[in-house]
């Protein structure tokens, strides 16, 4: 795995993608073609003196050689980077380091360097101790067997302390995925999921915060979270990324998905596949050389493929490359599964809601933890969306420095979810003071840009004062807002959707928000409306119809249903409404004809006419009126071929509505005869009539023969 | 705030735009004069402050709010553009979606910004004739049907864009001076862009 990545091919790639690099190293090709020569020089220079070290801790990372040759090389390609970036010193990754904080970068390694020296020892002692755990996915006290768990602190194998730690990493990392190749299945029941590894975490954290409280010394899953949050070397991130996040199991029961995705889509493309694509150089763009952005491009443009549902979303650009720093592509693809799906759930979706959630969880715990700066921020109208959005979705790599992000994610990846809130409080609780003197939302926003931008030491974040949180209580709060975000959601777009409602149709907003109240009050499925349901709504409206008539409001559903899915949205059953109950007569008119027109063609049949009219008769009086109705179609027609002068067999909307006023109860049924008509509707989940007189009232207000007889009149 | 002369008046901006139109370039070419034509995408929203001295001497102080693009951060803006005086709101000349995108947030703005908000509607990337998909009297009638102010930029060469800025801060004054008169404290219901000729008739000092 190592090797594949530092290997002069995928150098080969990674060069072709960096413009940047592509012009300094033409500028340089007389003396280095590719590179390679360089990192060698590093790599043997890695124990002459102090101020060499940050390059030899990484030695096993590619970026040392890129640090080393940006300080020497003048051809740029940009006109604003250019002068900067030769002055810029650049950090253990590669990154640019602002000139102002250059000295406080440059004092805070001086001493970070001894720290990560005495880490590279621990860790190194810790995994040859536990190599075989860590090999089968899991720490030694994860075991189902309960063995008596090993402190990291025992010297087995007695490891030659002069030895390089780059080359016991070497080893270690040459024989993981040999070891992995040799072991069909996961032998660890516990370790089968990462829903399991969850768990453990979570077990651990109530184990470990009882433990301190009790027992004195502290336990070895205590000794090791402490390991941890002094940071895990470099050379070590990727196992124990891999460990802590599951995606050792992951990976082993998914061999080879990451390239069949690949493969698969390898001629496709797609929305995510484009945006993907003009990110890439738009992800750490003054970084050189610490990652391939073309692994970059195929691990995101895979996990879009991999995950449709969210395909991608801007961010995760910046953790896959903080990965890729470490990881090989198949890791680091994984990994950003991890962080997806398990670490910021639902934060890179639609409309990132997850993001929503944790901004709402860190402001209750502002609240409760430093309520000072809550009311503080409150009072200044502060919203911690402000730069909570950018520290939780990119997991702080684009606020802290890389060193300090890469610490916090060795935290997160441990301890999961919680970490993320108690590193934010933690931050805030360090800018408190000042922070309480700001009146300005902007100047708080740029502050806390600035602060955090020069927090090199991720010490200072991790001995916090502030009390711990409970994992189990952020996984509870966070389903909770996500219900509340998502209800405040729909009602968002139930307002809008009814504001819209009251420029198209002839209710007030009143009336719409009622009529609404009574549909949710309907036993809906999916908020939908069928024909049975739509037929009740239509008796309540118009008692005057007879029960059990559902032939013409069958009809009248089909017009409604625009989308012909057989079923009415809200939207649709209240344009339907308001055209036949308040609607102009020539609204209602054209509603009539759609009715009428069944086979949407902007043309009623014969048979539509006769059917529908037939329909609209029976809902008056139940005796078989197929004389009346014949008699008046027949008539119709003929009519409509005079008008047009030819021999046509449909009748269209003009003259559809001019023979309209001569049938009584056409007009009667689409309130046509009643020419301001202010009816309401009833949206009720109770069947039968509201009002049985208004029936027998309205069925008998006109005499439908008396207009037939003057029609007849007219004709002859 | 019209009697202190010396002293900055502070106005907050917001860049708003579909995702790669040049928000940030814009703000970066202004607040540091310098081009790079492969800024980080920008996740939530960031912040720059950069002052401009008008031909009267007034100090305008920009608080500048530059934004994500991606549609889906989409549902984040209004608490970014939450009590902004002006509002840049950039499409890419050489991509039409992008300009269907900025009408867009035009409309939103319209809906739900503070209705003083002078909004600047802005065709960038001039520097790109060849792949020009949106004319500039497109852009120009768009604006001016909607009362804005119209102007194409280059980030790249720097075309226009300290103008853009110098447009709204003379803008802004002028509004601001007529809410002290109309109507004191409270909002008064000018429309967008109402204070904001278009065609550069400069609202300030006239």
């Amino acid at each position: 795995m190592w090797e594949d990545q530092s290997s002069s091919d995928e150098e080969g790639h990674k060069l072709s993608t960096l413009p940047e690099l592509n012009s300094r190293l033409r500028a340089k090709s007389s003396s280095n073609p590719n590179g390679l020569e360089i990192r060698n020089r590093t790599m043997s220079s890695s124990s002459s003196s102090q101020s060499e070290m940050p390059i030899a801790i990484m030695s096993g990372i590619h970026s040392d050689r890129i640090i080393r040759q940006q300080k020497k090389s003048s051809p740029s390609l940009t006109n604003s980077a250019s002068s900067q970036d030769i002055e810029n010193q650049r950090d253990l990754y590669g990154f640019v380091i602002k000139s102002a904080y250059s000295d406080e970068y440059r004092d805070f390694m001086d001493s970070y360097i001894v720290q990560l020296q005495n880490q590279i020892e621990s860790f190194g002692h810790f995994v040859e101790a536990h190599q075989s755990d860590l090999n089968e996915g899991h720490l030694p006290w994860a075991r189902p067997d309960s063995r008596p768990s090993t402190p990291y602190g025992e010297r087995k194998g007695s490891q030659d302390l002069n030895e390089s730690p780059i080359e016991v990493t070497a080893t270690y990392i040459t024989n993981t995925p040999t070891k992995h190749q040799t072991q069909p299945d996961i032998a660890s029941p516990s370790v089968k999921s990462l829903e399991k590894l969850g768990l453990r975490v979570s077990n651990y954290l109530m184990s470990a915060s009882k433990s301190s409280e009790t027992i004195f010394s502290p336990s070895p899953k205590e000794q090791f979270l402490q390991m941890v949050k002094k940071g895990i070397p470099p050379q070590y991130r990727p196992t124990f990324w891999r460990v802590f996040s599951g995606t050792d199991q992951v990976m082993t029961m998914s061999k080879g998905l990451y390239q069949q995705i690949l493969d698969d889509h390898s001629e496709e493309v797609s929305l995510a596949v484009q945006q993907i694509e003009k990110d890439i150089n738009r992800t750490f763009s003054t970084n050189i050389g610490s990652f391939s952005r073309e692994s970059l491009k195929r691990v995101l443009v895979a996990y879009s493929w991999k995950n449709p549902r969210v395909g991608y979303c801007q961010a995760m650009n910046f953790i896959a490359a903080g990965l890729l720093i470490f990881m090989s592509e198949e890791e680091a693809f994984w990994m950003l599964a991890f962080v997806v799906e398990r670490l910021l759930p639902n934060y890179f979706n639609e409309t990132v809601s997850g993001s929503r959630v944790d901004a709402v969880i860190l402001n209750k715990y502002i609240s409760k933890r430093m309520p000072k700066l809550y009311k503080h921020l409150n009072q200044v109208q502060f919203n911690v969306l402000v730069f909570s959005a950018q520290w939780l979705m990119c997991l702080f790599i684009t606020s802290v420095p890389n060193e300090t992000a890469f610490r916090i994610w060795d935290v997160i990846f441990y301890l999961g979810p919680k970490v993320i809130f108690e590193v934010a409080l933690s931050i805030l609780h360090l800018l408190e003071k000042p922070l309480l003197e700001m009146n300005d939302e902007t100047d708080i926003g740029v502050f806390i840009g600035e602060e955090v931008s020069k927090l090199f030491d991720a010490d200072q974040i991790f001995q916090t004062t502030l009390k711990p949180l409970d994992a189990r209580k952020i996984t509870k709060m966070r389903e909770e807002i996500m219900r509340e975000i998502e209800m405040e959601t729909k009602q968002r777009t139930c307002n809008f959707e009814h504001e819209e409602l009251v420029k198209s149709t002839h209710f007030e907003l009143k009336e719409i928000v009622e009529l609404r109240r009574q549909f949710n009050c309907l036993d809906l499925k999916h908020e939908q409306l069928d024909n049975a349901q739509f037929s009740k709504i239509m008796h309540q409206t118009f008692p005057e119809w007879l029960p059990e008539e559902e032939t013409f409001i069958t009809r009248l559903f089909d017009t409604l249903d625009e989308s012909h899915k057989h079923h009415l949205h809200f939207k649709e059953l209240i344009g339907g409404l308001s055209s036949l109950c308040r609607g102009s007569i020539d609204e209602r008119m054209d509603l009539c004809f759609q009715t009428f027109d069944t086979d949407r063609v902007q043309g009623i049949s014969q048979d539509n006419m006769h059917n529908v009219l037939s329909a609209i008769y029976h809902l008056y009086h139940r005796d078989d009126s197929s004389t009346e109705v014949t008699f008046y179609v027949d008539l119709l027609f003929k009519m409509s071929r005079e008008e047009n002068k030819g021999d046509t067999d449909r009748v269209d909307v003009k003259t559809f509505k001019s023979v309209l006023p001569m049938q009584p109860f056409i007009m009667k049924c689409f309130l046509l005869d009643q020419p301001k008509h202010q009816r309401m509707p009833v949206l009720r989940q109770t069947t039968g009539l509201k009002n049985s007189n208004e029936l027998t009232r309205s069925s008998s207000s006109s005499s439908p023969g008396s207009v037939l007889n003057s029609v007849l009149d007219k004709l002859r | 705030m019209a009697g202190q002369m010396r002293k900055a008046l502070t106005y907050k901006l917001v860049l708003l735009g579909d995702a790669g139109v040049g928000k940030t370039a814009i703000a970066v070419q202004f607040v540091k004069g310098q081009f790079n034509p492969f800024l980080e995408s920008t996740i939530g929203a960031s912040f720059m402050n950069q002052t401009v001295t008008l031909p009267d001497e007034t100090l305008i102080k920009f608080q500048i709010w530059d934004t994500a693009g991606q549609e889906r951060f989409h549902s984040l803006a209004p608490m970014y553009y939450r009590g902004a005086q002006a509002a840049i709101v950039v499409y890419d000349i050489t991509n039409r979606n992008s300009f269907e995108k900025a009408k867009e947030w035009i409309k939103e703005l319209q809906q739900q910004g503070d209705p003083n908000v002078v909004v600047a509607f802005v065709g960038n990337k001039v520097d790109m004739p060849e792949a020009r998909k949106i004319q500039p009297s497109e852009g120009e009638s768009y604006a001016s049907e909607n009362g804005l102010f119209f102007i194409e930029t280059s980030a790249k060469t720097a075309e226009n864009v300290s103008e853009l800025f110098m447009k709204i801060a003379k803008q802004l004054p002028s509004i601001q001076r007529q809410k002290d008169i109309t109507s004191g404290p409270s909002n008064p219901g000018v429309k967008p862009g109402v204070g904001a000729p278009s065609k550069g008739k400069g609202g300030c000092c006239g």
